[in-house]
């Protein structure tokens, strides 16, 4: 299996949408800096290394949970544990366990008519919130 | 022999054993058993051998409710019936199908899936087809291709197989010429005239279109003219009869069915290297009965399982690989409106569109009754209200999610749904044109119009043959479940015992 072809082909569905979203829109909140180290984290050890892509789809994510923040880091917050955890996730076995586990679980988040699991579209998540790109992962 | 009605002296009166009122695939069949052991049977075929506008429009209907398909297009009024333009899908119920479920009203059969294996049989030949194997390990041995390792899953792979199609008319056309029994072409049934005594029918009042009327007095009448035409043709003979025959109860015309499709926006992402050609239409070499084997066209599709139906109380439900093949296409990809075409631009992935069909739980609202117009027979024509519960289209999106969720977690890839602006699920309804379920069977009077034996209620010389007898229509193709059925029936006709049920 080609590691970039899910979300890839997602994302790029997504942009075509007539909602397509390339950033994101105006009811996401702020969310906290301190994620930001996580984001990065997740864009360097996520297991689909298309960050355009990811961008795409955790606005889109995003777009779906709505303005609350309270809401939001209750919903990402089963990521941010394990990205806070540390040397596991450089292990991209970790995250595809994890989300295998979610699909097992049934903890699956529609996406723009995606079914994905909860934990891809957490990392595809931070990578929108902070528009993290190449050249953060180069810093 | 195959005689012309409209040369018919005006007023003629045909004797027979057997009058089959309905010339597709239940009325084909049933007569051609019949004729073929000697019993006296005339065959009513509503029409000629081609399509025929001024036939077509004796089908006309008013349609209300969800959908907007015109009756009179989605069946065919000539010799042969529907058989002459269907597309030759055959799968049989599940022996859950059959089965009450508590989950969904008005289920439960008063026969079992066992009961009609060694029919199933039968049909398989009716419609050019081979043995009766559907189960995946054995037709997987067959293909020599794997379906998806999804066992003990929410998903689960079943088969169908293609006939032709088989077009009765033609196929069968030597057999009914040859027999002694006529089928009579062009020759439409006006009403149904019961003995005095208002419990069996005495005979059946027939015409020709501008042309001579004929009766036909038999021994016992088999009507089998489609699921919405059954139904009308009952509430129409109401002259002795207020509510119409075998109507006692208010049932006849109730709890028509469909099975609700949809085509468009769902796909299915697989990994390249993923094997699917078990999805894939192929030609197998299937054994026949009595040695030798024929080549048959066989398809893979994803259906729930039983045990997540009865986990989540769900109807049938199953997803085909479309017709349609990204392979190749190109389009802008800019194009929101072509969005679902992106995905061809992806050459790393395999990528399969959905068709997806579920089973339309039985209500008493969704109904043919009659409108007052007549059509240019005298007979009032159908209305038909589609009614249809919102958890049978919620089972659409969620069988859907069931089917990307499994597939996630067996690493097979992502599923995508069509969604609206709003994120919703977002299809358009189209009919399979299966009519199903207007005169039901049951158990009870109180449950049905027909009995096991597909005998009407009250009525002891008048059955129904076809899809309106069916309880409960599953996710399945109707025609050879109708085949089986008529193949049941001609055994109850002819006094034979059944055959032993063989338990699945």
């Amino acid at each position: 299996m080609k590691r970039r072809s899910f979300l890839q082909v997602a994302a790029a569905q997504l942009a075509a949408a007539p909602l397509g979203l390339g950033a994101l829109s105006a009811c996401t909140p702020p969310p906290p800096l301190e994620w930001r180290d996580l984001a990065l984290r997740a864009a360097t050890h996520f297991p689909i290394d298309d960050l355009e892509s990811a961008r795409i789809v955790g606005a889109r994510f995003l777009d779906g949970v709505g303005r609350d923040e309270e809401q939001l880091e209750a919903e990402l917050a089963p990521t941010l544990a394990r990205l806070e955890a540390g040397a596991p996730i450089e292990d991209p076995e970790t995250w595809r366990a994890a989300i295998r586990a979610d699909f097992e679980a049934g903890e699956t988040r529609d996406t723009g008519g995606w079914v994905f699991a909860a934990t891809e579209c957490h990392l595809a998540a931070l990578v929108a919130l902070f528009d993290v790109g190449p050249a953060d992962l180069e810093a | 022999m195959i005689e012309d009605a409209r040369t018919y002296e005006d007023g003629r009166v045909l004797e027979c054993d057997v009058c089959v009122i309905g010339s597709g695939a239940a009325g084909v069949t049933v007569a051609r058993r019949l004729m073929a052991e000697g019993q006296r049977v005339v065959l009513l075929a509503g029409g000629g051998p081609e399509r025929d506008s001024t036939m077509q429009a004796l089908y006309a209907a008013s349609m209300s409710g969800v959908g907007d398909f015109r009756p009179e297009n989605t069946r065919r009024r000539q010799h042969g019936g529907s058989t002459m333009h269907w597309a030759g899908f055959c799968l049989p119920l599940s022996p859950e199908d059959f089965e009450p479920r508590d989950w969904i009203p008005y289920s439960g059969w008063p026969i079992r899936y066992a009961d009609l294996v060694p029919y199933y049989r039968r049909a398989q030949l009716d419609v050019e087809l081979a043995d009766f194997v559907y189960g995946t390990p054995e037709l997987a041995a067959l293909r020599g291709q794997e379906p998806l390792d999804v066992a003990g899953g929410a998903i689960e792979s079943v088969s169908y197989h293609f006939s032709p199609p088989s077009r009765f008319a033609t196929l069968y056309e030597e057999e009914l010429a040859a027999s002694g029994s006529p089928t009579l072409l062009w020759a439409h049934l006006t009403e149904l005239v019961l003995e005095p005594g208002l419990d069996s029918v005495e005979r059946a009042s027939c015409a020709v279109l501008g042309g001579p009327t004929f009766q036909v007095e038999a021994d016992r009448f088999v009507l089998a003219c489609g699921g919405i035409d059954n139904a009308r043709l009952l509430l129409a003979s109401n002259r002795q009869m207020e509510p119409g025959i075998g109507n006692g109860h208010d049932l006849v015309g109730r709890f028509f069915m469909e099975h609700p499709h949809f085509y468009r926006g769902a796909v299915w992402i697989a990994p390249s290297d993923l094997d699917t050609s078990f999805y894939r239409l192929r030609r197998v070499s299937l054994p026949l009965p009595d040695g030798g084997d024929r080549s048959v066209q066989v398809q893979g599709a994803l259906a729930l399982s039983a045990a997540i139906r009865e986990a989540e109380g769900l109807p049938g439900f199953a997803a085909t690989f479309g017709a349609r093949d990204f392979d190749g296409v190109d389009v802008d990809p800019l194009d929101p409106e072509r969005a679902l075409s992106v995905l061809a631009h992806h050459e790393e992935v395999g990528l399969h569109a959905l068709d997806c069909r579920v089973e339309q739980t039985p209500d008493p609202d969704s109904r043919v009754t009659l409108r007052g117009d007549t059509d240019a027979l005298g007979i009032p024509q159908a209305d038909l209200h589609w009614k249809i519960r919102d958890e049978d289209l919620a089972t659409l999106a969620r069988g859907l999610e069931l089917i990307g969720t499994e597939l996630g977690a067996r690493q097979l890839g992502r599923l995508w749904r069509s969604v609206d602006a709003d994120g919703r699920f977002d299809w358009e309804l189209e009919n399979g044109s299966h009519h199903m379920g207007t005169t039901r069977m049951a158990a009870r009077p109180e449950d049905g119009v027909v009995d096991a034996d597909c005998r009407v209620f009250g009525v002891d010389n008048l059955y129904v043959a076809g899809s309106s007898v069916f309880t409960t229509g599953g996710h399945a193709n109707p025609t050879l479940t109708i085949v089986a059925l008529a193949q049941r029936l001609a055994d109850h006709l002819l006094g034979r015992p059944y055959e032993p049920a063989e338990e699945p």
